[in-house]
Formats: C-alpha cells, sequence, structure tokens
C-alpha cells in the first residue's frame, strides 16, 4: 500500500487499516531491539574508549558511561515510546570521535543487527506513519479530543497512576 | 517521556492473530506485569473473570462474542470481578451511528485504526491517570458519557427549574 491523502482515509478498507497498523507496529517492536542492541555496543565502545583516554577525554566518556547504564535500566523497567527510541538514536548519532571509533566497529561486526536494520528500512515506516498521522490528527469521534489535547490532559496530572521519566536532560 | 508500567496488566482481544500477536509483542516491550490475549469475546471473559485485568483493550468485529457484547459481560455479568474496569476499543469504523452504540456500551475510549505503537501508549496512559466516574441509570451503566462541562451549565437540578417543576 502506498501513502494516501488524508481526504482518502474514509475510503480505506478494514484491510488497509489492518495493513497499516501492523506495519507501524512492527516497526516499532524491531525499532525497539535495533535501539537495544545498539546501546549494548555504545556501552561497551565507551568501557572500551576508557583504556585510551586522558584526563579530559575521561569526564566526557564517563557521563555518556552513566547514561548508558541508566538508559539500559529504562529499557528494563519503563515502556519506551517510539518517539524516544529516536531521542536515543540522536544521542548515538553524536558520539565523541574517541567512541565513535569503537561503537561503528562493534555495529560493523553485528551481523544480526546489520539484518535488523536492513528489514527495517523495508518496512516503510514514513508512509505508513503519514496514514496513521492523517487518521489520528482528527478530534477522537468519542471523546472530542485531538491528540494535543490527549496529551495535555495526562501530563497535567500531579499524581499520574503511571509513572514518567523524561528523557530530554540527555538531549 | 518512558513510563513504568511493571504493576500492569492486560488483556487483548482481537480476532486477527497477527494483530493480536504483535500488539502483544509491543505491550510486552513495555515491561507489563501481565498480557493476555483472546481471538473472541467469550474467551476474553473468561480470561477476565480469572485475571481481572487492569485494563482491557478489544476489537469490535468478532464471534461469537464481539467487543460491544464483552463489555457488556464486564459491566453487568455477576461473574465479572469488576465492573468498572477500563475499556479501550479499537475500531477502523467511526460514523455517528456507530459511536452512539460505543458510546452506549460502557466504552472509556476508542482508538481509531490505524494507530502506532506511542498512540497505543500514550491512550493506555491517558485511561489509567484520568479515571472516570461511573455512573448507573435506568438503561445504562458505564463511564460518564459526558466529557466537557458547558460554560452555562445550571447544575443537575437545571431542567426541573426551567420546566418549572418542584
Amino acid at each position: 500500500m502506498t501513502d494516501k491523502p488524508s481526504n482518502d482515509i474514509a475510503k480505506m478498507t478494514d484491510t488497509d487499516r489492518k495493513d497499516v497498523l501492523k506495519r507501524v507496529m512492527e516497526h516499532y517492536s524491531l525499532h525497539y531491539d535495533v535501539v537495544q542492541r545498539k546501546l549494548d555496543h555504545a556501552q561497551e565502545a565507551t568501557n572500551e574508549s576508557m583504556e585510551a583516554a586522558n584526563d579530559w577525554d575521561m569526564k566526557v566518556i564517563s557521563q555518556y558511561d552513566s547514561a548508558w547504564k541508566e538508559i539500559i535500566q529504562m529499557f528494563q523497567t519503563c515502556g519506551i515510546t517510539q518517539e524516544e527510541l529516536f531521542e536515543i538514536e540522536k544521542i548515538l548519532d553524536t558520539l565523541p570521535e574517541s567512541i565513535r571509533v569503537h561503537f561503528e566497529r562493534l555495529i560493523k561486526l553485528d551481523k544480526m543487527l546489520q539484518t535488523m536494520m536492513v528489514t527495517l528500512e523495508k518496512l516503510d515506516f514514513d508512509g505508513a506513519m503519514n496514514i496513521v498521522s492523517a487518521v489520528q490528527q482528527q478530534p477522537n469521534p468519542l471523546s472530542g479530543l485531538t491528540q494535543d489535547e490527549y496529551e495535555k490532559s495526562s501530563d497535567a496530572d500531579k499524581k499520574p497512576a503511571v509513572k514518567a521519566f523524561k528523557f530530554s536532560k540527555y538531549k | 517521556m518512558a513510563f513504568q508500567f511493571s504493576d500492569l496488566s492486560i488483556l487483548v482481544v482481537d480476532d486477527d492473530p497477527s494483530i493480536r500477536e504483535i500488539t502483544a509483542a509491543v505491550l510486552k516491550k513495555l515491561e507489563l506485569n501481565r498480557i493476555d490475549t483472546a481471538a473472541n469475546g467469550k474467551d476474553a471473559f473468561d480470561l477476565f473473570v480469572k485475571h481481572n485485568h487492569d485494563l482491557v483493550l478489544t476489537d469490535w468485529q468478532m464471534k461469537p462474542m464481539d467487543g460491544l457484547e464483552l463489555i457488556e459481560k464486564i459491566r453487568q455479568d455477576k461473574k465479572s470481578p469488576n465492573q468498572k474496569a477500563p475499556v479501550i476499543l479499537s475500531s477502523g469504523y467511526c460514523s455517528h451511528d456507530i459511536v452512539d452504540q460505543i458510546r452506549s456500551a460502557g466504552v472509556n475510549e476508542l482508538l481509531i485504526k490505524p494507530y502506532s505503537a506511542d498512540d497505543l501508549i500514550k491512550r493506555v496512559v491517558y485511561v489509567l491517570n484520568r479515571p472516570r466516574k461511573f455512573i448507573e441509570i435506568t438503561n445504562y451503566f458505564g463511564p460518564d458519557r459526558r466529557r466537557q462541562q458547558a460554560a452555562d451549565y445550571n447544575g443537575p437540578e437545571r431542567r426541573k427549574e426551567e420546566d418549572g417543576h418542584d
């Protein structure tokens, strides 16, 4: 299925809707595994970079080391949104050179990760998400609330039943 | 924000095995306490009676018992361990008639297909963090269907006054 403009959303069949739903959910599931695997490599790369580090490098590397520990802990105890998976990848994209060389080598050696990344690309996430966004941007027919209003309402709670952890400190 | 779901149990109901499996796989990554799946309302209700899930995510059209019938059982059956259990119904249909049926069935939230993992996560958080008051009247038992109070709302007795009754 290809991208559909929002005025065609109403014409989507049940099969089309399920197809898009499956594709974005599969993407999340695989994306989660890819980021988790990359984080393990980032942690290992950080440890390797410590061996040849001078004092100044060591200070920066230690900050990354703490960040990986905390983010990996989040993976083990929390629900992480796909938005956050992309945020973590941004952190991985801006690694200092001293860690990056080890990280890239570990990534290249991980054949399973290479296969997962190729599969992830093939899922056409952007095309499916255009459709999802067009559907979800409409006010909910039952509640009348928009996507933004749902998010604001959840954030406004002072004592949420579901505890939240902010990734923003790593941005 | 990452959310902590470690105390949460969810029942996923869908007659499409691939949707059921991928939804369960996504929820598993959220580190939930318990995830059960069922292919129809009948099997789902049996599981609900046994495990009293914190939340039910159900599709509508299934046989032999559909999603709305499942909600009716959860809300009204004597065997139901929690008649006020939050239920999210997922559907691709949203005409006025259909929304009226869904509202009358006692659904907490409607999630229109297709949705993303983030939409699902955020709606689960919304439902759990903002429990709705339940009301019981002659033909309805379920979450309060009024989401907003009008600026000129005069209270529950306003109609008596308008009609000149005591």
